[in-house]
């Protein structure tokens, strides 16, 4: 064949460095160029292919008029992006790419609120919400990194979204993820679950102080069944909700509560004391109840859970009232293609009978000439 | 912005959403009826989550108080009846003091009062050992106490001190009944001071006449003794009224608390089986006209 199809290599890593032997073993197809943001691997290449034209740019491959197809062997994730930018050099609107493509954009905004821009050459330009860009030029500008960070509730390390710059290096920008599911899962991480789980604990601590402090008697000790001193023998271990254990186990646990204040074997001085605990403010829980802390605390937390579920359904409706609006744009209805079908047919029709009625005036006035 | 269009594929996107919800919906109405519960988790209704912990929490306490109460009204109703006995024994020893003091009585007649009254003293230490359910309530904070409070009157009755006599505790018993820290009713009573001055009358009257001495002599101190008992008896019937109304109290209470839990946390089965069907019905008429048009296009209707 004499006029072989000319093709260009989009990204000669691994994956590329794979493919180019084949080209040489078929016939009709010749690989005349490279296009790769390294260049010292354009240097290598065209050690190899003496004469193939190099790029540092997909579109500038495009567009030299050099090649007539292109082999994509980028990373898999611009594979959309570079398939647009090859398609549409050629002159075709690769609308189908494109739908792709907004789709995994719509799908990444979800996830970390990204916004993006399209360049002059199709290319999109993904950056985060504080403006911090994550692609451009259809390369990785900042991959997005995650790290270790305090250790959180479950004694778990918390894992921090940032991002990396160039040789791998965590950058901690606040306000990079402001939106989506990421950003959402932190806040909620960050704030309602430690405030709400910062209570429990101040609750938790409250009950093991003021409960300790009557069963050892202030430290000077009560009496328990057998006549024992509780100055050693707390009822609960722990300093936190987390940490709340009941120390008094096994079956002659209730004998080990400092009932009395006395050796007196019918003694409930102290039993009492822990009784009037239930209705006693407590100065550590802003001077209320335990049972009222309780119950305030369970109303707030209820309280953040429906404000959530609210702002959830609110959300969800706006989100529908904008998906709709796009769809009025961009989506297809049924109803309206097929009549627009049929305004087609019927004009196509009215041009068949137009030039039918053409073509019988012209036989005529043969007809007449003759 | 009018919406100009409908996709297809927002119709059936909004189809697919509003069964779901209602899916949903249908799903807690079921729960809602088959746990007679309205509250799973606090967001259902924050308000009433926190009213059913505090009701809960009131109840507990109620259950409390009202088992203090009856306890403590148990424990002063044999009490007041100990205490009306032992003014039985004290009128007796006053009979026979009086007898003494008015007549002459020959040796043996003397002898035979003697006798009653070490009866007497034996019967008053048996009530001021009285015992309910394994309880001394006239040991104070000693009513655990397997050893009896008062020790046993001796056969010689001349080696009998009364003074010695009370082992029990000097300190009360007091139960809970309410939520303030004063609000405690003492339910025992010290055997020592309420039975210490009988006791001592009673020896002093056998003294008198074991002695030939005069036994009107301890017909003051017998009164003074009785006076105390009866004093006692009327502060255990006050303590024991109050613990009574207590209990009423308690009682009308809980049912208030009670009310107060189920309006909280109860579903009303009426009202959720009212909004099950409706439900069911919005359900049924989403899936009806889903259906309706998704069948009704131009594509059936036009003869092509």
């Amino acid at each position: 064949m004499s006029n072989p199809i000319r093709f260009g290599m989009a990204g000669i890593g691994n994956e590329g460095a794979g493919v180019v032997p084949f080209f040489e073993q078929v016939d009709d197809v010749d690989l005349v160029a490279a296009a790769d943001l390294r260049v010292d691997a354009l240097d290598a290449f065209q050690e190899d292919h003496p004469g193939a034209e190099t790029f540092t740019s997909l579109k500038a491959m495009c567009e030299s008029g050099a090649i007539d197809a292109v082999w994509i062997s980028t990373p898999s994730q611009f594979h959309a992006e570079h398939a647009i930018t090859a398609a549409e050099a050629g002159g075709q609107r690769a609308n189908d790419l494109r739908d792709r493509r907004r789709t995994a954009v719509a799908d990444l905004a979800g996830v970390v609120g990204v916004q993006t821009v399209e360049t002059a050459d199709g290319a999109l330009t993904v950056s985060a919400a504080n403006g911090a860009v994550l692609v451009d030029g259809g390369g990785v500008v900042h991959q997005l990194a995650v790290r270790k960070q305090v250790v959180g509730l479950d004694g778990q390390a918390l894992h921090e979204a940032g991002l990396a710059d160039r040789s791998g290096n965590f950058i901690a920008v606040p306000g990079t993820f402001a939106h989506g599911e990421l950003a959402a899962l932190a806040r909620v991480r960050d704030s309602d679950l430690v405030g709400a789980s910062g209570q429990l604990d101040g609750f938790a601590s409250a009950i093991i102080t003021e409960v300790n402090r009557v069963q050892t008697n202030g430290g000077a000790g009560a009496v328990d069944l057998d006549g024992g001193s509780t100055a050693a023998v707390p009822l609960f271990g722990g300093t936190d909700a987390k940490t709340i254990t009941v120390l008094l186990t096994g079956a002659d646990a209730g004998r080990r509560i400092g009932a009395a204040l006395s050796a007196e074997p019918g003694d409930n001085q102290n039993a009492l004391a822990l009784a009037d605990l239930r209705t006693t403010a407590q100065g550590a829980l802003g001077a209320t109840t335990f049972s009222g802390f309780l119950a305030g605390l369970t109303g707030q937390v209820g309280e953040s859970a429906a404000q959530a579920r609210d702002g959830a359904q609110a959300a969800e409706a706006l989100q529908q009232q904008l998906h709709n609006q796009r769809e009025s744009f961009s989506g297809v209805n049924l109803n309206e293609e097929l009549t627009n079908l049929l305004r087609y047919q019927r004009a196509f029709q009215a041009s068949a009978e137009a030039i039918n009625v053409g073509n019988q005036v012209l036989d005529e006035l043969m007809q007449l000439v003759r | 912005m009018t919406i100009s269009r409908v996709s297809d594929a927002q119709s059936f996107a909004l189809l697919v959403s509003r069964t779901g919800q209602l899916q949903a919906s249908l799903q807690t109405l079921e729960q809602q009826i088959a746990s007679g519960k309205r509250i799973f988790s606090p967001d259902d209704d924050p308000l009433a989550a926190a009213a059913s912990t505090r009701a809960q929490s009131a109840l507990a306490a109620l259950a409390q108080y009202g088992s203090g109460s009856r306890f403590g009204t148990d424990v002063l109703g044999t009490q007041d009846k100990a205490l009306g006995e032992g003014e039985q024994i004290l009128v007796r020893a006053e009979e026979i003091a009086t007898q003494q003091a008015s007549s002459l009585l020959s040796p043996g007649e003397r002898a035979a009062a003697r006798e009653e009254v070490h009866g007497l003293l034996e019967a008053l230490t048996a009530i001021g050992n009285t015992e309910l359910g394994g309880r001394r309530v006239f040991a104070g904070l000693a009513a655990d106490s397997t050893a009896a409070p008062f020790a046993a009157v001796p056969e010689d009755v001349s080696a009998y001190d009364p003074a010695t006599a009370y082992s029990g505790s000097t300190q009360e018993f007091f139960v809970k009944v309410g939520g303030s820290a004063d609000d405690r009713v003492r339910i025992t009573t010290r055997g020592d001071t309420v039975f210490g001055g009988a006791l001592t009358a009673l020896k002093d009257l056998w003294t008198a006449l074991e002695t030939s001495g005069g036994a009107g002599g301890t017909l003051a101190e017998l009164g003074t003794a009785r006076d105390a008992l009866a004093t006692e008896r009327a502060s255990v019937g006050a303590r024991q009224s109050e613990l009574i109304a207590r209990t009423s109290q308690v009682k009308s209470l809980t049912v208030e608390q009670q009310k107060a839990l189920s309006e909280a946390q109860d579903s009303d089965l009426v009202a959720v089986i009212a909004r099950l069907t409706e439900t069911q019905t919005a359900l049924q008429a989403a899936l009806t006209a889903g259906a309706e048009i998704a069948r009704t296009s131009l594509v059936d209707l036009l003869k092509l």
